[in-house]
């Protein structure tokens, strides 16, 4: 009941948001979108799924982002383009999440065995941590242990700047609670061989051709 | 190179002032005892970080000029209004730097030893009024705020600096140019997407949605949407930046 209230106050606030920004659009009318900033850009980008223009999609390689201190569960130094070459499908957990991430894990594993044995052998994983303080080398190994993970996957963790900027590039909000939890959102992420951002899914979602279609045309 | 250092000899490292701490009341609570944060005492920066600094900053990190960037870190909009990759044409010196991405003003803070302030510091520094570390309860500084956002866009940016000192020492927070939180991140966006049918919305793990804040406290309603609506690449004309550190291990102004 209260979020019914909360979410229709929101509602009321982001109408009045809109109608703040044409105000202020009013002497520009083709600024709209990049004046008052944000209440207008609102409903494409809360959606969380991939920038709306694909064009510009097409042109972000993720491998742009260069990160300095991303180790493997071994403890070993690992590059963001570790499996430059290979469609790679990319998300972010922690080891301590008790609910979203397991999932996301048993899905992403339901993803893999769905696909055709030549696709499947090319495919790479690459998992990294949102909680640099709690998930050390050994928690990473847990997850690989505990997932019965083979060595197509990558689970990785780095410094929380560098937490910050991946999950930033990806589209992840993310926000630690005072009771240890991380509120996070799911999407998986297809690279292409070249690094190119080409989709991402609501890795919670039942439906996951889309990723798997896009996987076979990747390899 | 002589250039870069002309400029960087010009352009000093913006002042900056102790704020907090405090205690800041977040309108979207992460749990239900987040409803209040305890703030320590930071640095930030007294105004937003000006179109000159940016130049000599993108003059000395040529990887963040216009024409290098890569697509992944600013979009198509990134320094558009700028006459040339370091040039900035008729764009006021002083005023300060918009169309600048999270990515380009992390690293920017990052060059200086600084960073971005988090949204809990931020909006702790812009509770205060002239006179009171917390003038939110009073509609004379909310109206002030909110004719601010009415205001219509697209007139050039003044100087930064010439709004008036708020209780903290700090300028601009309101009535300038909206800023880039370290953590726009943790903006979930409109209500709790968890339980809902709609496929589009995001999916969180964790219980959120709790009403928190100041109902009636509008202008905070508008920067939490803001953040929700912003990716990392993001670029505004109304959007800036300003810097942060911390208390201990960061210059002080004198």
């Amino acid at each position: 009941m209260t979020r019914r209230i909360l979410v229709a106050g929101l509602a009321a606030l982001v109408a009045a948001a809109v109608a703040f920004a044409a105000m202020r659009a009013r002497r520009e009318p083709s600024d709209v979108a990049k004046s008052a900033a944000a209440p207008t850009a609102m409903p494409a980008a809360s959606s969380a799924s991939a920038d709306s223009s694909t064009e510009s999609a097409r042109a972000m390689s993720l491998y742009d982002l260069e990160l300095e201190h991303l180790t493997d569960d071994a403890g070993k130094p690992v590059r963001l383009d570790v499996d430059r070459g290979h469609p790679v499908v990319v998300s972010m957990f922690y080891a301590s999440c008790p609910s979203a991430c397991p999932a996301l894990m048993l899905e992403t594993k339901a993803i893999d065995s769905e696909l055709p044995a030549d696709v499947r052998e090319n495919v790479r994983y690459l998992l990294v941590s949102f909680d640099p303080a709690r998930d050390d080398v050994a928690a990473l190994a847990a997850v690989r242990s505990r997932h019965a993970l083979d060595g197509r996957w990558t689970i990785a963790r780095t410094d929380e700047r560098e937490v910050r900027q991946l999950a930033t590039v990806l589209g992840l909000r993310y926000r630690f609670r005072d009771d240890g939890e991380i509120d996070h959102s799911t999407n998986l992420t297809l690279v292409r061989p070249d690094g190119g951002i080409d989709v991402q899914v609501d890795g919670l979602s039942k439906d996951k051709s889309e990723l798997v279609r896009r996987l076979g045309a990747s390899s | 190179m002589l250039i870069a250092l002309l400029i960087a000899g010009v352009v000093a490292a913006t002042p900056q002032a102790k704020v907090g701490p405090g205690i800041w009341r977040p309108i979207e609570p992460a749990s239900e005892s987040q409803k209040e944060v305890r703030v320590e005492a930071f640095l930030l920066d007294v105004v937003p970080v000006t179109n000159a600094q940016f130049l000599a900053f993108v003059t000395e990190h040529p990887a963040w000029r216009r024409d290098r960037i890569p697509a992944l870190l600013a979009d198509e909009r990134y320094l558009a209004r700028w006459a040339g990759p370091t040039d900035l044409g008729i764009v006021l010196p002083d005023a300060p730097v918009v169309e600048v991405s999270w990515h380009a003003a992390e690293a920017y803070c990052a060059a200086m030893d600084r960073r971005l302030p988090t949204t809990a510091e931020w909006e702790l520094a812009a509770m205060a009024d002239e006179t009171r570390a917390d003038a939110t309860a009073d509609p004379v500084y909310r109206q002030r705020i909110l004719d601010w956002y009415a205001r219509p866009a697209g007139e050039p940016l003044r100087r930064v600096g010439m709004g008036p000192a708020n209780a903290w020492g700090i300028r601009d927070l309101h009535g300038l140019a909206w800023e880039w939180v370290d953590d726009f991140q943790s903006a979930l966006g409109a209500g709790d997407a968890r339980n809902d049918q709609n496929e589009d919305r995001l999916r969180i793990c964790g219980i959120t949605g709790l009403a928190g804040g100041e109902k009636t406290d509008y202008a905070a309603f508008m920067r939490l949407a803001l953040r929700s609506s912003l990716r990392g690449r993001s670029t505004t004309s109304t959007l800036g930046f300003r810097c942060a550190a911390d208390v201990d291990g960061a210059k002080e102004t004198p």
